[in-house]
């Protein structure tokens, strides 16, 4: 090894300390990124696969609107024109001994083409004759006798089931005793998760839906279009035939949005993870001065230098980054958690408990980690390249140069900001460009601070002098006067710090906004409804009976589809006088309700609007009973609850449209005279033996639906405490650099009567006023970036509108956490620096 | 033929429904394996066919009286049943063709139960064989359906009669009461007009063709021995105007295959004279014939006469060897003593071996040979089950 890099290899094995926080602060920003892309394509790929498999062979699936298609189409498209690739599927939710799972009704006879698993297998060999294994035996069991269904054996081993069992299903909030007919063997455990199948009638008699199918599968020889036509020309109005695969990815793609943001945060940890690493790097090069004067006046030449500089942070990123990964991939599997059952609240069932370990993911990691490192170091590297060897000696020539330094990026920094402004202006609704010129921002912003820590440390010597005497001066003005190592921390917990405002406040903001939308909206007395089913209208009628209900309100979510995609439908039926309930944003509030109940407009919701960029008085198309029909759009209102957006009309309008009398939730209003509890024990009886109903009063509802907004935060929330996590590391790696750095310093004060208590008061009052300059630099910063957040990202991701609401407690509790972790942060340093020996320190001298 | 022995079939058959399962439970997508492994998915035939799956079934004890339309519905009582249609066929340029369009009807339990509100609920299951022999190309083309038999997917009526399963079908057409056979497999198919030439004959003992010594191991069966046919046969892009004879078998039972039958040999043969003859031979695993091996005569104006198993004796006078494995015969000579008659029986082609989910041989025969010391010869089909491992 040349002695070049012996003399680097030995200075960062005497500095542990730095060499493991720069080391931990880039694991921790890769290892957020790697964790965060391998959840969001976990969940992705888990959902893509489960739909493949429940696919089986089918390249395209006929269906209906909300009421599916009616079964008579799949007879006639076999028997009377001899279409053979087809199947039929009714599908729905149910739940198994309390489990929610998806019911897969098929027919045997047709599934050959189309599905390996959903024929059964058994597992249990041990305990079955080989008359009860054979193929009669399956098939009479399947179709005849007692109703029963086949579960994969994974589901059933987690239920404790065998064959022969008897189980409990619930569908339609109807409960079931059946049989364990059977138990599959095919399919891994994450492509067939939660999946029941049974034979299509015994389908259609639990999910209630006697004579429709929700579709008919279809397998088409590859790019055979003729087929195609034909089956279209077939098809009755309000039916259609799409891409099974283009299905999956238009589903799979509802959840673009939400991983973007995710994608974006993890970002953020690792920005702040870039700052810790030229925070490391620099502070190397300038304490090695002395060392690379030297060898710069022994003849090593710039730029070997240089690549010394740079090959210890390229090792530095490579020990970080493999790390990161590893921990990443760990991580992972918690955020994988978080992320698909965030997916599943808002978007699609996803069903994964494993991450699935990809190159491309563990890569960009890598590549990020690398990346990052080399963009942190470059700068300290040609600084130390740039080192004439006499002037590289002396320690004021840098701060003077890190001073003059200070202008210069100040002014980079407004340009950035600038251009972000200019960018968020000019990119429409471009939630990538948004995401951009918020990461500029806050870089733009960050390169101001430090010229505005110089200035505030100026000013505030004195008053710190006043109050805390020499050692308050001295701290303050040691910050001011130390920028080359301070400023960088304090920009790291800035940005830190100021993305907990951000995003804190955009979330209180927006559960604001949801809460008092929920308090508008929620105006019945007491809900009814069915867990993963739909109420009979039969029993509808006769609790809208119930004495002492004065009146009530139904509604139904429903999709239609076309090959662009799903559409949320929303039928209404609102008791008189609760319209006030609904905000419009516009259109005109004398007629829209008018023309709502008795024409055929509907209303659209914000996230629809802002998503198809259409409002009142244009029109929306719907695949109906009768075929493609357009709807005025009366006016937009406001709505949080479909992520995608939805598309709210009455039911009258509703029933004209479409083959569906179910209802999801009614909505009771009791009469001042009638006492609640009476009427929610009248409900119990009146519905005992019929449906199994929820009843919940709107206080819980509101309750419930609070919780699911608040779960959704969670991840975001792990997110920011991680970048906190980091600019912590980051103070901590300052401090302990400075107090490296100002050993002899320190060494001279204790000299001269300074007291250990002093010098370690001296250290936690210079942490604690970093903390204090990095609250106050975070809030602007963390304002502006809640505002970015619910104004652009939100908007453009979801198409929300926030109104935006700043606590005082936020700011307070941020300025809180920016002092507390720089204190926590300063613990050893100050203990380190009071515990200085004069005489060792000052031996030099 | 028997019922029992077609009975095998019809079980054998079943098993095709069936073999899709055991084949399943891997991750491999290969969902139609080969014949072999479908019967060879545990499935034990003497286990299947013990009397204890009977109970409950109607059964065919004594002889009935028919009455047509209505027996040419189903018997939904009965565990089996079957609509067996076989026929030879020419076209103008001098091309000779052979068919099968046979639908089996299967119920799954006695009866149902359970009320479960849909209409595919059903106990009842169908699978039908579609094959073409070309002779003049050597070519011979099968197809294999299989549903259950609910939600108008499969099925049958007596009035107007009707019976299908997908687009395969035979339907009542015109208020003459003719039939239509609609069949089409992947590049075959055959759309037939048939008029019946006689009227249905009853095999047997007045239509009760008994098994064995045991009450209720016998079958209800007649036929329609004669059935003028026209219409179009295709293969391919080609579409050939076809006219000749067909010949229509009705059975339906509930009892079982013996334990110790191998197979069948069953013979339908239309003579120029205006007569046919049918005959079935059980054979025994020992090589024996079982002695309730049995035929019928049916002369031209319709009149029969019941054939015993000592009436009739057959040699067999050549073999086909298929490439799948097994040995056929592919020639025999028959005689009937009583009825001064005997017979040569020939394979239009050798190879019409059927896989299906059961293999088996079901072929256009040429026959000649004399009666009374006249000559006559003929066509018919032969069936030969039994000689082939699945």
């Amino acid at each position: 090894m040349p002695a070049l890099y012996r003399a680097s290899l030995g200075y960062l094995l005497r500095h542990p300390w730095q060499l493991g926080l720069a080391i931990l602060g880039i694991s921790i920003g890769v290892a957020v990124m790697v964790a965060v892309d391998l959840a969001n394509e976990s969940s992705r790929k888990a959902f893509v696969a489960s739909m493949d498999t429940i696919n089986g062979e089918a390249t395209h699936q006929i269906v209906g609107g909300p009421g599916g298609v009616d079964e008579a189409l799949y007879t006639e498209l076999r028997v009377n024109h001899g279409i053979r690739a087809v199947a039929p599927i009714v599908t729905g939710s149910a739940t198994i001994n309390g489990s929610p799972v998806q019911l897969l009704g098929v027919d045997l006879f047709a599934e050959r083409e189309f599905r390996v698993f959903t024929s059964p297998v058994q597992s249990y060999e041990d305990d079955q004759s080989a008359l009860m294994s054979s193929g009669e035996f399956l098939v009479r069991s399947f179709l005849t006798g007692e109703p029963g269904v086949i579960l994969p054996a994974s589901l059933a081993a987690e239920l404790g089931l065998r064959r022969g069992d008897t189980l409990e299903l619930t569908a339609n909030g109807k409960r079931y005793s059946v049989e364990l007919k059977n138990v599959l063997i095919a399919g891994n455990r994450d492509r067939l998760p939660g999946l029941v199948v049974a034979d299509i009638a015994l389908a259609q008699h639990w999910l209630e839906s006697t004579g429709r199918l929700s579709r008919i599968d279809v397998k088409l020889p590859r790019d055979d279009n003729a087929m195609a036509e034909q089956i279209r020309k077939l098809l009755p109005q309000g039916t259609e035939l799409l891409s099974a695969a283009g299905r999956t990815q238009t589903t799979a793609a509802m959840s673009d949005a939400f991983m973007t943001n995710l994608m974006a945060m993890s970002l953020l940890a690792l920005l702040v993870g870039i700052f810790l690493i030229y925070n490391t790097v620099a502070f190397a090069v300038l304490q090695r001065r002395g060392l690379i004067g030297v060898l710069r006046a022994l003849g090593v030449t710039r730029a070997q230098t240089f690549r010394l500089i740079l090959l210890e942070a390229t090792l530095l990123g490579v020990a970080g980054s493999a790390i990161g990964v590893a921990a990443g991939i760990w991580l992972g599997e918690k955020l994988l958690v978080l992320v698909a059952r965030t997916v599943s609240d808002h978007y699609f069932v996803v069903n994964v408990t494993d991450v699935a370990i990809s190159s491309f993911s563990v890569a960009k990691g890598v590549i990020a980690g690398l990346g990052a490192t080399m963009v942190a170091a470059a700068i300290p590297a040609m600084e130390a390249s740039s080192f004439e060897p006499r002037l590289a000696m002396t320690r004021s020539v840098l701060e003077k140069r890190a001073g003059r330094l200070l202008p210069v990026l100040a002014v980079t920094g407004a340009m950035l900001m600038i251009i972000s402004v200019a960018l968020l202006e000019l990119s429409g609704s471009n939630l990538v460009a948004g995401l951009c010129s918020l990461f500029m921002l806050i870089l733009g912003f960050a390169f101001c601070i430090p010229i505005a820590v110089m200035h505030v440390c100026r000013m505030a010597e004195p008053i710190a002098g006043w109050l805390a005497g020499t050692a308050g001066r001295l701290a303050v003005g040691g910050i001011g006067k130390t920028l080359s190592r301070t400023g960088v921390a304090i920009v790291a917990l800035s940005i830190a710090v100021s993305a907990t405002i951000g995003v804190s406040v955009m979330v209180e903001s927006f559960r604001g906004s949801v809460s008092s939308w929920l308090n508008a909206t929620l105006q019945s007395d007491i809900y009814v409804g069915v867990r993963r089913g739909s109420l009979d209208p039969g029993l509808v009628n006769d609790l809208v009976a119930i004495p002492g209900v004065e009146t009530y309100s139904t509604s139904r979510r429903a999709w239609s589809e076309t090959a662009e995609g799903r559409t949320l439908i929303i039928a209404l039926q609102m008791a008189p006088g609760s319209y006030l309930g609904t905000h419009l944003r516009n259109g005109n509030p004398a007629d829209v309700w008018t023309r709502f109940d008795n024409e055929n407009a509907v209303l659209v919701s914000d996230a629809f609007a802002f998503r198809h960029d259409i409002s009142h008085g244009e029109s929306v198309v719907l695949n109906t009973k009768h075929g493609l029909q357009s709807f005025d759009i009366a006016a937009v209102y406001q709505s949080y609850d479909a992520n995608n957006g939805a598309i709210m009309m009455s039911r009258s309008t509703y029933d004209r449209f479409f083959s569906d009398s179910m209802i999801d939730s009614l909505g009771l209003y009791v009469a001042d005279s009638a006492s609640s509890s009476d009427i929610v024990r009248k409900i119990r009886e009146v519905s005992e033996g019929r449906q199994e109903v929820m009843v919940s009063s709107n206080e819980r509802i509101r309750e419930m639906s609070l919780q699911i907004f608040d779960r959704t935060f969670v991840i975001t929330n792990v997110l920011y405490w991680l970048a906190v996590g980091v600019a912590v590391i980051g103070i901590l790696g300052a401090m302990l650099a400075l107090q490296l750095e100002r050993a002899k310093e320190f060494g001279v004060l204790r000299a001269i009567g300074m007291t250990p208590g002093q010098t370690g008061i001296l250290v936690t009052l210079q942490t604690g006023f970093i903390g204090v300059l990095s609250g106050l630099a975070s809030i602007p910063l963390g304002l502006v970036m809640a505002w970015v957040l619910i104004a652009v990202i939100n908007r453009r991701a979801f198409g929300w509108q926030i109104d935006f609401i700043v606590q005082p407690a936020a700011l307070l509790w941020a300025m809180a956490l920016a002092i507390g972790a720089s204190l926590m942060a300063g613990i050893y340093p100050a203990f380190s620096a009071a515990h200085t020996r004069p005489a060792l320190a000052m031996r030099d001298e | 033929m028997t019922f029992d022995v077609r009975n095998s079939l019809s079980i054998a058959a079943l098993f095709a429904v069936i073999g899709i399962f055991p084949v399943g439970c891997t991750e491999n997508t290969e969902t139609n394996g080969e014949p072999a492994d479908l019967l060879a998915s545990g499935s034990r035939l003497s286990e299947l066919l013990s009397d204890k799956g009977f109970a409950g079934y109607a059964r065919a004890i004594e002889p009935r009286v028919f009455s047509f339309p209505g027996d040419h519905g189903p018997h939904p009582d009965f565990r089996n049943e079957w609509w067996y249609v076989t026929g030879n066929l020419d076209e103008p340029g001098g091309q000779r063709f052979g068919f099968e369009l046979t639908f089996f009807r299967f119920s799954l339990t006695p009866t149902d139960e359970v009320f479960i509100e849909s209409a595919w609920r059903t106990n009842q299951v169908y699978v039908a064989h579609f094959a073409i022999s070309e002779v003049s190309a050597d070519q011979f083309h099968v197809g294999q359906r299989l549903s259950r038999g609910s939600g108008g997917l499969a099925g049958a009526v007596a009035d107007p009669f009707r019976v299908w399963l997908d687009d395969w079908a035979i339907d009542e057409v015109g208020p003459a009461g003719d039939w239509r056979l609609r069949a089409h497999g992947d590049g075959f198919g055959l759309e037939l007009d048939l008029v019946p030439l006689k009227k249905p004959i009853l095999n047997g003992e007045n239509g009760l063709s008994r098994k064995s010594s045991e009450a209720g191991n016998a079958s209800y069966y007649y036929s329609i021995p004669r059935l003028r046919s026209s219409g179009i046969l295709s293969i391919a892009d080609q579409n050939y105007a076809v006219s000749g004879l067909s010949w229509l078998d009705r059975e339906w039972s509930s009892s079982a295959l013996a334990k110790d039958q191998l197979g069948w040999d069953w013979f339908a043969l239309q003579l120029s004279d205006g007569s046919e003859l049918m005959i079935y031979q059980l054979r025994r695993n020992d090589g024996s014939i079982d002695v309730h091996s049995a035929g019928t005569r049916i002369d031209a104006s319709g009149n029969t006469i019941h054939l015993q198993h000592k009436d009739v004796s057959i040699t067999v006078t050549d073999y086909w060897d298929s490439e799948r494995g097994g040995r056929y015969p592919a020639g025999w000579e028959i005689s009937i003593p009583s009825l001064d008659t005997s017979f040569e029986v020939t394979p239009a082609m050798s190879d019409q071996e059927l896989i299906t989910n059961v293999r088996y041989w079901e072929g256009a025969v040429d026959v000649s040979g004399q009666t009374g010391g006249q000559f006559v010869d003929g066509r018919g089909y032969v069936e030969l089950t039994g000689y082939a491992e699945n």
